[in-house]
């Protein structure tokens, strides 16, 4: 026994050394540290456990933790202490304290040399400002989703290979969708393109955006069409940036729908379009009217001035007849010119109806009318393979058609005699019976340049003004208006000067 | 060079009335080139009209001009618009449509006069 004390004596001072230490390197722990016994009576506590509710070590021990923490003198519903007893293991939890402190608390039971549970300890942290910190972060994270889902523009954002990863609600009001999901988010950039046929192969589009977007390092604008989900195309003005998520770069979009402005633009362009086509033509017209009318004036003034001085002077009386034909051709010429100018106007400005007519008799009637106006020719006109009646949906201005043809052959043509063969037969193209008309002539033909040409007079961005007359132009839009065609061949192939076939298909009506 | 065949035709008459004579005619510039080339006997005046099918005056009488002996070349027409076009190209006289057969007449005398 004496020696087991001197023994003890002999470890005192060790052990009060290690008590020491011990406590000096608790009360250093900046986390709380309380032990408690089973019924949460503190029995012992560091200092920054006192300092945390701003008392001292001493008086706090022997008071129950709730009590302490929470001002209340029932036990906490979720204490991880309790819960260590219980179940013989460390928890742990979050807990508020009655001054609206977090703590994070790690419990530990604590047994007695037989392994018997006595009491447990707790290791506390003050969390406050990481759970104020992570509220802050939510409400500014709730804060920029509001504005992000609240914006009336589209707004979109891709990664840098171009894919949508996230876009606001007005992204699939633009495109016309519920389900933002499976219908737009993940899809690549060139989906929402709405390319025209002829920009397909252009699939570097976004790699562009992109291209530039790194370069410049600025915001891009620009205007493009997109494909709607339902179907159809809208167009859109975009505002391209780069953005950092995070550690990541993407590409923010803001898009506004610019549809109806576009469709305003496109129609005032249209509109535009429309009003200098017309004020071209009447330009034009007015040029080949003058052109003409004084080409008819000098034909008229000139053979009036010959016809004088070879009665003046009696010579040359033979040629008088001839002057006189001139005068009145000319004055046919003149009042056909008016009639044409006057025919086009109606045909460009309004849309004539259309009905079933029967050709045969309009035709009969022309030549009966050319034959009869002009005494001075010998004409001849036949017709091959005349069926008895042939019908077509056309209206007033087919026997234009017919008549300034027929003019043609005879003015044109310097032989004694004007022969004119007509030959009708029916061809079926695409599904659809066409009647055809050939006017076969002995005229003096028309140049292989000058075959194409003269249906165009009235496409006024033709510079290569030449005095034929509106005549043709006048023929081929009336045939274009029945859905017809016409266009001219040798008479014998290869050999313009032997005579012209004018040959016109229009669609044959049952 | 015309190519409305009336008009050509009272040329003709107005040039025989005048006691002259015409050696050739053509519809268009393209053929008067090749008719005034094909010539022996070449024209002391041409009557140039400008709209023709094919090759208009101004083009015409620009090769026309570059021949080593260019011929004396009279341009007739209704439009104002290449007066100075033509005239511009030096070696020709104009005279503006509708004229009367006395001013074609004198045209062609003072022409003539300056060879």
């Amino acid at each position: 026994m004496k020696d087991d004390n001197a023994q003890k004596k002999g470890f005192e001072p060790i052990l009060k050394k290690y008590e020491k230490e011990k406590a000096l390197v608790l009360e250093s722990i900046s986390e709380l540290i309380v032990f408690q016994d089973l019924k949460q009576n503190i029995l012992w506590l560091n200092k920054s456990a006192a300092d945390s509710v701003k008392r001292t070590q001493e008086e706090l021990i022997g008071e129950k933790c709730y009590s302490v923490l929470h001002n209340s003198n029932k036990i906490c519903v979720n204490c991880p202490v309790v819960a260590s007893v219980k179940i013989g293991e460390s928890t742990s939890s979050e807990i508020t304290s009655s001054d609206g402190r977090s703590f994070f608390i790690k419990a530990f039971p604590v047994r007695d040399n037989e392994g018997k549970i006595i009491g447990a300890v707790e290791l506390a942290r003050n969390i406050t400002k990481l759970k104020q910190t992570e509220q802050d972060l939510i409400e500014s994270e709730e804060r920029y989703r509001n504005l992000f889902e609240s914006s009336p523009y589209s707004i979109g954002i891709f990664d840098l290979d171009g894919t949508l990863i996230d876009c606001n609600k007005a992204t699939a009001k633009l495109l016309s969708t519920h389900n933002l999901e499976n219908d737009i988010i993940g899809k690549h950039f060139r989906e929402f393109w709405a390319y025209h046929e002829k920009d397909k192969p252009n699939i570097s589009l976004f790699e562009g955006i992109l291209n530039k977007l790194k370069k410049d390092r600025e915001t891009l604008e620009f205007e493009f069409p997109i494909n709607r989900s339902v179907g159809g195309v809208l167009w859109a003005h975009a505002i391209a940036s780069l953005i950092k998520l995070g550690n990541e770069e993407r590409i923010r979009f803001i898009v506004q729908d610019i549809t109806e402005r576009k469709h305003a633009e496109q129609e005032l362009e249209t509109s535009e379009l429309k009003y200098r086509e017309a004020y071209n033509r009447t330009d034009f017209y007015k040029d080949i009217f003058s052109h003409d009318i004084n080409n008819i004036f000098q034909n008229i003034h000139s053979s009036v001035e010959l016809f004088d001085l070879n009665t003046e002077q009696s010579i040359n009386m033979e040629k008088n007849d001839e002057l006189l034909d001139i005068i009145r051709e000319q004055i046919k010429r003149g009042t056909n010119l008016v009639s044409n100018v006057r025919r086009l106007s109606e045909i460009e400005n309004k849309d004539l109806t259309l009905q079933k007519c029967e050709i045969i008799k309009v035709l009969k009637e022309v030549i009966d009318a050319l034959i009869k106006v002009s005494k001075k020719r010998v004409i001849n006109v036949q017709i091959q393979n005349e069926p008895k009646e042939v019908y077509i949906k056309a209206n007033e201005l087919l026997s234009e058609i017919f008549e300034n043809l027929l003019i043609n052959a005879v003015r044109h043509n310097q032989n004694s005699l004007v022969e004119i063969l007509i030959k009708f037969s029916r061809v079926v193209k695409d599904g659809v019976n066409f009647i055809k008309l050939e006017f076969i002539d002995n005229g003096i033909g028309i140049l292989p340049e000058m075959k194409e040409k003269i249906f165009q007079r009235g496409q006024v961005e033709k510079k290569d003004k030449v005095g034929l007359g509106l005549g043709l132009t006048l023929v081929k839009k009336i045939i274009e208006n029945y859905n017809g065609q016409i266009w001219v061949e040798d008479k014998v192939a290869g050999d313009y000067t032997r005579g012209s076939n004018f040959i016109i298909k229009f669609p044959e009506e049952v | 060079m015309e190519d409305d065949l009336s008009l050509q035709k009272l040329y003709e008459m107005m040039i025989s009335t005048f006691g002259f004579t015409v050696v050739g005619k053509a519809n268009n510039g393209k053929e008067a080139i090749e008719k005034y080339n094909a010539l022996t006997n070449k024209p002391d005046v041409i009557l140039m009209d400008h709209r023709m099918p094919v090759q208009n005056g101004i083009d015409t009488s620009i090769i026309l001009l570059k021949l080593q002996n260019p011929p004396k070349i009279i341009f007739i027409s209704a439009d104002k618009s290449v007066r100075n076009r033509a005239l511009a190209l030096k070696g020709l006289t104009f005279i503006e449509k509708p004229f009367s057969v006395t001013a074609l007449h004198d045209e062609i005398v003072k022409v003539l006069g300056k060879s």
